[in-house]
């Protein structure tokens, strides 16, 4: 059980205790930092304490059987120490961790088909814990976007714990401030399958991460977008661990202007017999300022298994844009149809105009 | 037979300077050392990668002078270097298959022997010892300047400061070798470090095949092998060069190889790994010029106590370059063989297209494999691709190789020679034969 | 001694599923073309499969035996070796291993002492039996089915079949996708068979190719049973009715 007042106070000092983090990259399997990436000139404005936890925060909309509770009314929780970032030493990582404003623990009964939608009210450090029962099938969707970015630093942090033969789906459209730092975390229980869309668009400074940990017989389907607007640089980092036989498809798909960095990572531990792997990233370069690192990583312990990846960054086909134009459309209503298409997966999932806003305009 | 100097454990200044005196070196290449040295001395032992606790820097002999003279007839060799040779399949002296073929026994060139056709066409192809004495303005021009300088990491520094033996092969404007140039290194002395540093220049429209057998057929203690190889592929040149290596099961494999490639031209790398402890090969290949090339093909088999770890390192640093990059590897035993790589495409490089590919296939429970690949894409005119692929042999394939005869290890032997076929077929027929060979014998009973 | 084929109560399950096979029983004496006819599901490539040695099912119960010694104790390369060959009807591909150089392993190891064919005279009856299915030569130094149409797949399984010269021939589904005139050569080969006292089980769910082979037998299967044996005329009745005769009452 865990105190949570006990907890925030030691991460908080842990987190006082380190340096500001300068931008750094794994490269084959190691943190370098890289010179052409290096965001020195963006002073990230981190706070010099955690903010003050409160009940309020969100909206909730849902029909069926769910609970939800203020994270600060679920004292001694056994999830609120969380498995991601525990041991972590980054700063942005133990904030997301400890250092929310508004919490939510949103509960799934058992067998439950419960459809829910969570929306963060205000802009500021959050955490939203969703536990879904023993084969129960949620539609969850949780959305803390804003297209216009207020706020200078947010952190978010979304944990998914799906018990046996739960089947959840969950579809996150984030992005609210101008400097942020989000993170996924999913624990799927034995034979339990998840369905996983998340939408990504965030300001002058984003790095986000998902972590995946997938029990026996369990899977899980993901389609992670970002979109890294021009003079911004934005970072995801998205990892999936079989510990026994399970199945992922991780689809990663990014539209650049900016710097953007993709790196997918899969590891299937020893035992992990008959797993199934498959990760792909896709960046799109667009305009002359793009640039991109993408960096897709096996690390396989397990030889009774099939596990690959495959990545792909360019720009949109000079055939394509060509074809498009010879039926009338100029350059910029062209290069908004390819991102429609790349973007394709995420449309039946979020509103248009929420992931193509900004590029129809921008 | 005189032995001047016996070997010396352990690096120092004074070692230096020994050695660079006993070879007669000039000044300007003993400066080159012992600033390597000092670099070298600077630098941490790299942590990314494979462990590397097990090599004792100061335990090794950085210089041992073989017993024998150099000579250019087979017959003057001595009868256990002939007799290793025979075990190595190395073809008769006479072969003309052969444009002329250099060895090096521990840490001098002992056997060479060039054509006159080559001698005629202007190549020069000698040792890198006698290419210091003999054409030291040309040496100067490329020897650890800007394709591997002292500075590049810690074993190119090491290098740099106890180099000894390697080749210097340099073909002038417009020729075209069509025989290729072959080398071997073998190891021979307990506690020995291998540092040979080989040159390679091709000038404008010259192509050259450079093949490099290595081998270490006896028992060694951690031996040390750190090569280095720079490559300069002019304009519109074309250069192949192909290594087999073989080290025995407790050397550390360190090497470093890198090519600059200038406008139009094509460098193209094979690489076959059977042996050594741990290996660390990255084969780097600068696309400096437009319309500049680069082919990197691999193939490992990683076996008990065996960690391969290969990579491409390939910069687009000019318009409209290219890279193709295959490596296929095999991991038995508690093997593990990884893939680290990187492809770099700067600013202004547009047109830049490059592919990737590894695949691993696992023969038992304990095998392992990863691949950390990264790309980086600094200029969104480019096409920038990458596939990986890891599993065991699959069953169906197997059974129906069994449903035409085969047993199942003759199956499996089978389905790994498919499997590496698209980079064997670009290695020479005699030397794929003996590779082919020595993957079957690991094979057999890998399969269960 | 029973000879030739001889299939008696096999029941047989996917591995850790469900049974697919439940109780088949068939003959097939040297010298004969049999047909196995039914619908989708009804289990005759896993009657196929099995019969081949594939890892995927578990045998309950039954017997399989080719002249007269037992087949399911062994692995599927000494069935290959004892005279059976399967034409597979899903494709498999294995990359870079030229299929000539396969053949001619396969070839060879059949053949001990004396009276074997150099692999000059192989490679010739290769490429005249190429020839005859229309298949490209250059096909023959790609990898085993790699990148093949699923006619040429056929192709190739036939190719592999004429070379092998087996006792036994079990041709999967081996008309689909072949176009007339190979499905004619196909055929030719099949008949020629019965001459040399070798036999064929063609499984089918089309008529076609018995415009040009008559078997002397029809089984109809259905949901893992052999619900129907008969002449050439029931193969007659299935392309005019299908299979609704045997719809469950």
């Amino acid at each position: 059980m865990t105190d949570l007042e006990e907890f925030r106070r030691e991460t908080e000092s842990k987190y006082l205790a380190l340096p500001l983090p300068k931008w750094k990259q794994e490269v084959g399997g190691k943190i370098v930092y890289r010179e052409e990436l290096k965001y020195s000139d963006y002073a990230i404005p981190l706070p010099s304490a955690f903010p003050k936890p409160d009940t309020a925060g969100f909206a909730l909309v849902g029909k069926g059987d769910y609970v939800a509770r203020p994270l600060l009314e679920c004292q001694g929780d056994p999830w609120l120490s969380g498995e991601l970032f525990r041991s972590s030493d980054d700063k942005l990582e133990l904030l997301a961790l400890a250092g929310w404003k508004h919490g939510l623990f949103l509960d799934i009964p058992p067998g439950s088909s419960a459809f829910v939608k969570v929306e963060l009210t205000e802009a500021a450090p959050f955490r939203l814990i969703i536990r879904v029962g023993q084969k129960a099938s949620p539609e969850i969707k949780v959305r803390y976007f804003q297209s216009g970015k207020s706020v200078g630093f947010g952190t978010s942090l979304l944990q998914l714990y799906g018990e046996e033969g739960s089947r959840p789906t969950l579809n996150v459209l984030g992005g609210y401030s101008r400097v942020e730092f989000s993170a996924l975390e999913g624990r799927l229980g034995p034979n339990s399958s998840a369905r996983i869309t998340t939408f990504i668009s965030s300001g002058d400074y984003g790095r986000h991460v998902g972590r995946l940990w997938l029990d026996a017989g369990s899977e899980v389907k993901a389609v992670v977008g970002e979109y890294v607007s021009k003079n911004s640089f934005g970072d995801s980092l998205f990892s999936v661990s079989h510990r026994s036989a399970s199945t992922s498809d991780v689809d990663m798909r990014a539209a650049v202007l900016g710097k953007g960095v993709l790196r997918g990572v899969t590891k299937i531990e020893r035992g992990a017999v008959g797993s199934k792997a498959n990760l792909q990233e896709r960046v799109l370069m667009v305009g002359s300022e793009a640039k991109a690192v993408t960096s897709p990583s096996l690390d396989i312990y397990e030889k009774d298994v099939q596990a690959k990846h495959g990545s792909w960054a360019g720009r949109i086909g000079s055939n394509e844009l060509f074809y498009l134009r010879s039926r009338g459309l100029n350059e910029e209503q062209a290069v908004a149809l390819v991102l429609r298409g790349l973007f394709e997966p995420l449309l039946s999932v979020f509103p248009a105009a929420d992931v193509l806003g900004d590029t129809i305009d921008g | 037979m005189s032995k001047i100097f016996q070997e010396v454990r352990g690096l120092n200044e004074g070692v230096v300077r020994q050695l660079s005196n006993e070879k007669g070196e000039p000044e300007w290449m003993l400066k080159k050392r012992l600033y390597s040295l000092s670099v070298f001395e600077s630098k941490p032992l790299p942590t990314w990668g494979p462990d590397l606790s097990g090599l004792d820097l100061n335990d090794l002999a950085y210089y041992v002078k073989p017993p024998a003279q150099t000579t250019h007839d087979i017959n003057g060799l001595p009868e256990n270097l002939r007799k290793t040779f025979d075990a190595l399949g190395i073809p008769e002296a006479e072969r003309d298959f052969l444009a002329g073929n250099g060895a090096m026994y521990q840490s001098e060139v002992i056997y060479e022997r060039m054509k006159d056709q080559l001698m005629k066409q202007g190549v020069l192809f000698m040792s890198t010892d006698e290419a210091v004495k003999e054409h030291p303005e040309l040496l100067q021009k490329y020897f650890m300047t800007r394709c591997v300088p002292p500075t590049y990491h810690k074993f190119a520094a090491l290098n740099g400061a106890v180099w000894s033996g390697g080749t210097f092969l340099y073909v002038p404007r417009g020729v075209k070798v069509q025989m290729p140039v072959q080398v071997f290194f073998l190891f021979d002395h307990p506690s020995m470090g291998q540092f040979e540093h080989t040159v390679i220049v091709a000038e404008e429209g010259a192509s050259v095949e450079y093949i490099e057998g290595c081998s270490a057929p006896e028992y060694l203690k951690g031996g040390l092998h750190a090569g280095v190889m720079e490559i300069f592929v002019g304009k519109g040149a074309r250069v192949r060069v192909t290594t087999i290596q073989n080290w025995s099961k407790n050397v550390y494999n360190l090497v470093t190889k890198r090519a600059i490639v200038e406008e139009e031209g094509k460098m193209e790398w094979v690489e076959a790994s059977l042996g050594s402890k741990v290996t660390m090969l990255y084969p780097a290949s600068v696309l400096s010029g437009r319309g500049a090339r680069a082919e990197h093909l691999y193939v490992s088999l990683a076996s008990e106590g065996q960690v391969l770890d290969t990579g491409a390192k390939i910069t687009h640093a000019a318009p409209n370059t290219s890279a193709y990059v295959v490596s296929k590897s095999i991991c038995k035993g508690n093997g593990r063989a990884t893939y680290r790589g990187l492809v770099r495409v700067n600013p202004g490089a547009k047109g830049s297209v490059s592919s990737v590919k590894c695949d691993s296939l696992l023969l038992d429970s304990a095998s392992s494999t990863a691949t950390f690949p990264a790309e980086e894409v600094y200029d969104e005119d480019s096409d920038v691709s990458h596939e990986a692929s890891a599993g065991k042999i699959a069953e169906e394939q197997l059974f129906y190789l069994m449903s035409r005869g085969f047993s199942r290890e003759e199956a499996a032997a089978l389905v790994v020679r498919g499997f590496m076929e698209p980079v064997t077929k670009k290695i020479p027929l005699e030397y794929a034969v003996e590779f082919n060979r020595i993957v079957d014998l690991e094979m057999k009973g890998a399969v269960g | 001694m029973q000879k030739g084929l001889s299939v008696v109560g096999l029941r047989v399950s996917v591995k850790n599923g469900k049974r697919i096979l439940d109780g088949v029983t068939l003959e097939l004496p040297p010298g004969e073309v049999r047909v196995v006819m039914g619908p989708n599901g009804s289990g005759k490539s896993t009657l196929a499969l099995t019969l081949a040695g594939s890892p995927d099912f578990v045998v309950e119960s039954g017997e399989a035996t080719l002249d007269g010694e037992d087949l399911l104790g062994l692995p599927p390369d000494a069935r290959a070796k004892k005279g059976l060959f399967l034409a597979f009807q899903k494709q498999i591909e294995i990359p870079g291993v030229p299929l000539k150089d396969m053949l001619w392993e396969a070839f060879r190891a059949r053949w001990e002492g004396e009276g074997r064919p150099s692999i000059v005279d192989f490679r010739k009856n290769l490429t005249a039996v190429a020839q005859s299915l229309s298949f490209h030569p250059s096909f023959l130094e790609r990898g085993i089915n790699e990148g093949f149409s699923g006619g040429e797949g056929k192709k190739s399984e036939v190719l592999q079949m004429l070379m092998l010269k087996p006792k036994v021939a079990i041709l999967d589904e081996i008309d689909s996708g072949l176009d007339v005139d190979s499905l004619r050569v196909v055929a030719a080969a099949v008949n020629g068979f019965s001459k040399d006292c070798r036999s064929a089980l063609i499984i089918t769910h089309h008529y076609d190719i018995l415009n040009y082979v008559t078997p002397t037998v029809v089984y109809v299967m259905k949901e893992g049973k052999i619900v129907d044996k008969g002449g050439p005329d029931l193969a007659k009745v299935i392309e005019q009715e299908g299979y609704s005769r045997w719809e469950a009452s």
